[in-house]
């Protein structure tokens, strides 16, 4: 489950239960345990918003890093080409990569990378070892980017927030599940002998 | 990019016939000299041939081994979420996870993981051994999908891709050599 669906699912069901707790809180005039857990479950909520907000930020960032990563080689492969002698037989350059779906994305990467390395390690070609640590460099900025993206302790820490959020949501639901049962119990119980009817003159005298 | 053992393949066969036609045109020396380089881009075909069917086989296991993880993950989700006493809290449980896509699949693996490890960090936090746990599988998540991946083994696929064409190439040139001689003659 991605973080944005969990954060946008946690928003509604909070959303409907503040609106039932204004109610609520209309006829219970003061419940300070379901205040807090309404209270506790907006806090959690806003703390996962700008987790998923940030989280978010670095994939784009990642991306960029990916699309400059994707030049790079490009331009590497083009220097490579030209500086292989005529006649050999390389096959045909490598397809244009399109970006996809992060995980895919990387895939193509690697392989793209894989595909230069091989190529300056055929000796036949005679590409000097500058272009061998140029691709080893490219190598290692995918494997940092590959190890960002997949961000195990910041999607550890959503999960973490949004377990607490859902948890806060339940609690306001049992609260005003009791509050609703309490008032129908209220409904049903026997009538209580009417106070006597104050009249405003008898009281005056 | 896939390396196209098939052109590869019908390249090897059209040298192969072109060599048939010219058999007779080329000296004693050059026939058994062509005659051993298609044999050796014959073998290194074969090679190629089972090393692409060697990566297909890792990857089959990798992905067998993978949904035996999942199902020891869901176990242990199982267990957790009934440790908790507040069994209703926890939302819908982590949804299935679809196998038929390998590398969609180590993403969702990889997700599951951080879900019950987030599980346990927001109410559990007694259950640390169970986050060793975690870190573990998700080792052996990254480890498989490396595998799965095979950069060393699509960089020998590569290699060996090349030394097929150079040697092509050059059985090319020579073959077209001897063609222009059996010409001139």
């Amino acid at each position: 489950m991605e973080a944005k669906k969990i954060y946008s699912d946690l928003h509604n069901d909070l959303n409907i239960l503040i609106k039932r707790y204004e109610e609520a809180k209309t006829t219970h005039e003061s419940c300070k345990v379901l205040e807090t857990n309404a209270s506790g479950g907006i806090y959690q909520l806003t703390w996962l918003g700008n987790l998923v907000k940030n989280n978010l930020e670095c994939e784009n960032e990642e991306f960029d890093t990916l699309q400059e990563l994707y030049k790079r080689m490009r331009s590497l492969e083009a220097d490579m080409l030209a500086k292989i002698p005529a006649g050999e037989d390389v096959g045909s350059r490598y397809r244009t990569i399109k970006p996809s779906a992060a995980q895919w994305y990387y895939l193509e990467m690697h392989d793209y990378a894989t595909f230069l390395a091989a190529l300056v390690k055929t000796p036949a070609y005679g590409l000097s070892g500058e272009f061998l640590s140029a691709i080893e460099d490219i190598q290692r900025e995918l494997d940092a980017s590959e190890c960002r993206y997949i961000g195990f302790t910041e999607k550890q820490e959503m999960w973490k927030v949004a377990f607490r959020c859902r948890y806060y949501v339940q609690e306001v639901e049992n609260k005003l599940q009791d509050l609703k049962e309490k008032s129908v119990v209220d409904r049903l119980s026997p009538e209580k002998p009417a106070e006597p009817q104050r009249d405003g003159v008898a009281d005056r005298l | 990019m896939q390396i196209d053992f098939n052109c590869l393949m019908f390249k090897s066969i059209r040298l192969r016939r072109e060599f048939g036609t010219l058999a007779k045109a080329v000296s004693g020396e050059s026939q058994s000299h062509l005659e051993a380089d298609l044999d050796r881009l014959d073998a290194l075909l074969e090679r190629m041939k089972g090393e692409i069917m060697g990566q297909v086989e890792r990857e089959k296991a990798e992905c067998a081994s993978m949904i035996l993880k999942y199902e020891e993950l869901k176990d242990l989700e199982k267990a957790l979420f009934e440790m908790h006493p507040a069994k209703g809290y926890m939302g819908p449980r982590f949804r299935a996870i679809d196998t038929s896509h390998k590398l969609p699949m180590y993403k969702q693996l990889y997700e599951f993981v951080m879900c019950l490890s987030g599980f346990i960090m927001g109410f559990l936090n007694y259950l640390e051994v169970h986050l060793d746990k975690l870190q573990d599988a998700m080792h052996a998540i990254r480890t498989s999908e490396k595998i799965y991946m095979g950069a060393k083994a699509k960089e020998d696929l590569w290699l060996l891709q090349f030394e097929i064409r150079q040697l092509a190439s050059r059985i090319d040139k020579d073959l077209k050599t001897a063609r222009s001689v059996e010409v001139a003659a």
